[in-house]
């Protein structure tokens, strides 16, 4: 179930963008998602792909690969390319039936392709590049600073490991579960949606009791290890900016400036 | 001296209703007199429902008594102030081995018990090292837990306990859910820590060929000690444990049936060894004899 899920999966070479702090590329992606907004004509997302473009060539990752993460949602795409193109009220240039596509649809839906695609490949190459352990230690470090409204940053981060840690193991045994209804008699193939899913009833539930029994185990088991939250913890892993990111960060400022300098100078 | 010590101890499982009122109560252990010496191999052995779980869960203050009185070394695991100290001075280790590992990366795991009690970055990785050298991971370090099998899984988790530096481990039912690969390797380990550390170990089980190895077997049904005694001595008292719902080793088993045979076996033959050198004893004095 898991696993035709390509957007947003760890593909382990060694670049300069992989060695980069976890902070640093969440920041920066989120950054460059705000940039993608700014950006409101030609140049500044030709100045959004040139970035990123750079960065992938940069991360060793084959841009086949990563353009093939965006076949899961080639649907989506296409939806907001069309609802654009359709109901963009405007100058008309063709018509047929009900529909109608005007100038400025045209030049919107193309608008929406292009942002959506750079959103999409700029959010991917951050999660191709960083392991889901590397990203939840960046937030919980990143995010620290919440901890003074109130936020528990720590137990969040902790309950996202253990949620990447489990998933395989709730994989595997939802397979199993599936196979013992099967041999039961259930069936999991035929009928109209609903009725498919009503099968998974007898599935969802077992794996849901047995979630719940793992997790109290598993509480157990980290109390026994002395585990009582964040306070006093130290880290085996812990982050620090290397120059490498201190590099980045400078050019990533230097971008920055360019995209507003791309709303300003160079609006038409 | 001992490590852990109890003194009439007793615990009960409340059992309450909706509202809360007592619906229920079950005495799973009744008055358990105990005292472990430190560096010993300690095999405590009784069906489902004996209360031996129960009783290694008050050994890390899981559970606290209901009434009587458990020290961990010296400190009483009811006094709160003592709770992480005792949780990292005896370890534990569970019965599902997937139930237990934390992280996504095996070092990571191992790495998770000094974490929580404050230990420096270096330290850590110096530990985490060295404990998965101890019990034969170290090629494993990067992987993955799911990629494991269960007697690596538990190996790690044994790693993760000594890396708190514990002065005992318990071992709730570990090798349980494992096959007979994974059982052995992870008794040779344990084995291994108990002689070469020093490391009293506490081995919770149903399985009698367990106990074999270790320096003193106890003996459990509802919630009290039936026997407590070196395993030569226990396993010669096989009607009394096949009554209490165990069955003996293999070879002890062996032995006993050729003694009802008629052959002039000593009681309390564990090993194939000897068993082997016993009947061999036996055969060269009617040898000699004719």
């Amino acid at each position: 179930m898991f696993k035709d899920l390509t957007l947003g999966q760890y593909y382990p070479v060694d670049s300069p963008i992989h060695r980069l702090d976890p902070r640093t590329k969440l920041l920066s992606t989120f950054v460059y998602l705000v940039t993608l907004f700014v950006a409101g004509n030609f140049w500044g997302y030709l100045l959004a792909a040139v970035w990123l473009f750079t960065l992938i060539a940069l991360s060793k990752i084959p841009l086949g690969y990563m353009l093939r993460g965006l076949r899961g949602i080639l649907f989506l795409l296409l939806l907001s390319v069309f609802i654009n193109m359709l109901f963009t009220p405007g100058t008309v240039v063709f018509s047929f039936w009900i529909i109608r596509v005007t100038r400025e649809g045209l030049r919107q839906a193309l608008r929406m392709a292009v942002r959506l695609t750079l959103l999409l490949l700029g959010s991917s190459l951050m999660t191709f590049t960083t392991t889901p352990t590397e990203l939840t230690a960046g937030l919980e470090k990143g995010l620290h600073f919440l901890t003074f409204f109130g936020v528990p940053v720590h137990e969040i981060a902790m309950m996202m490991s253990i949620a990447l840690r489990f998933l395989p193991v709730l994989t595997e045994e939802l397979d199993k579960i599936r196979k013992a209804q099967m041999a039961r008699g259930a069936d999991f193939e035929s009928g109209n949606f609903i009725n498919r899913t009503k099968a998974l009833i007898p599935v969802l539930i077992p794996l849901f009791v047995s979630a719940f029994r793992r997790a109290g185990e598993l509480a157990t088991a980290m109390e026994a290890r002395c585990y009582h939250g964040g306070e006093g913890r130290t880290k085996m892993k812990p982050l620090r900016y290397a120059k490498a990111d201190r590099i980045y960060y400078a050019a990533l400022l230097l971008y920055v400036i360019l995209m507003i300098l791309t709303r300003t100078v160079l609006a038409s | 001296m001992s490590i852990i010590r109890t003194q009439d101890l007793v615990y009960e499982y409340v059992i309450r209703d909706e509202t809360g009122a007592v619906e229920e109560k079950n005495r799973a252990l009744r008055s358990v007199n105990l005292s472990v010496k430190a560096g010993d191999f300690v095999a405590v052995v009784g069906r489902n429902g004996s209360g031996k779980s129960t009783l290694a869960k008050h050994f890390n203050a899981l559970l606290v008594p209901t009434e009587g009185t458990v020290w961990i070394e010296a400190m009483d695991t009811r006094d709160e102030t003592h709770l992480w100290d005792i949780r990292a001075a005896a370890g534990m280790v569970f019965q599902n081995p997937d139930n237990q590992i934390v992280a996504t990366i095996v070092e990571e795991d191992v790495g998770f018990g000094p974490e929580n009690i404050g230990v420096p970055t270096e330290e850590i990785w110096e530990r985490v090292g060295r404990c998965l050298s101890e019990v034969g991971m170290s090629a494993y370090a990067q992987a993955s837990p799911g990629r494991l099998s269960g007697g690596q899984k538990q190996r790690v988790a044994i790693a993760g306990v000594l890396a708190m530096k514990p002065k005992c481990i318990v071992l709730d039912e570990s090798t349980a859910m494992l096959d007979p690969q994974g059982r052995r390797e992870v008794l040779k380990t344990i084995r291994e820590l108990n002689q070469a550390e020093h490391i009293t170990v506490l081995l919770i089980t149903h399985y009698m060929e367990e106990t074999v190895f270790a320096d003193r077997v106890i003996v459990m049904k509802r919630g009290e000690i039936m026997m407590d005694d070196v395993p030569h001595a226990v396993f010669a008292r096989a009607e009394e444990l096949e009554a209490l719902g165990l069955t003996l080793p293999k070879t002890a088993r062996l032995a006993q049936a050729l003694r009802r045979r008629g052959l002039d076996l000593p009681e309390g033959l564990l090993t194939g060894e000897e068993l082997a050198e016993a009947v061999i004893a036996l055969y060269r004095g009617k040898e000699t004899k004719a």
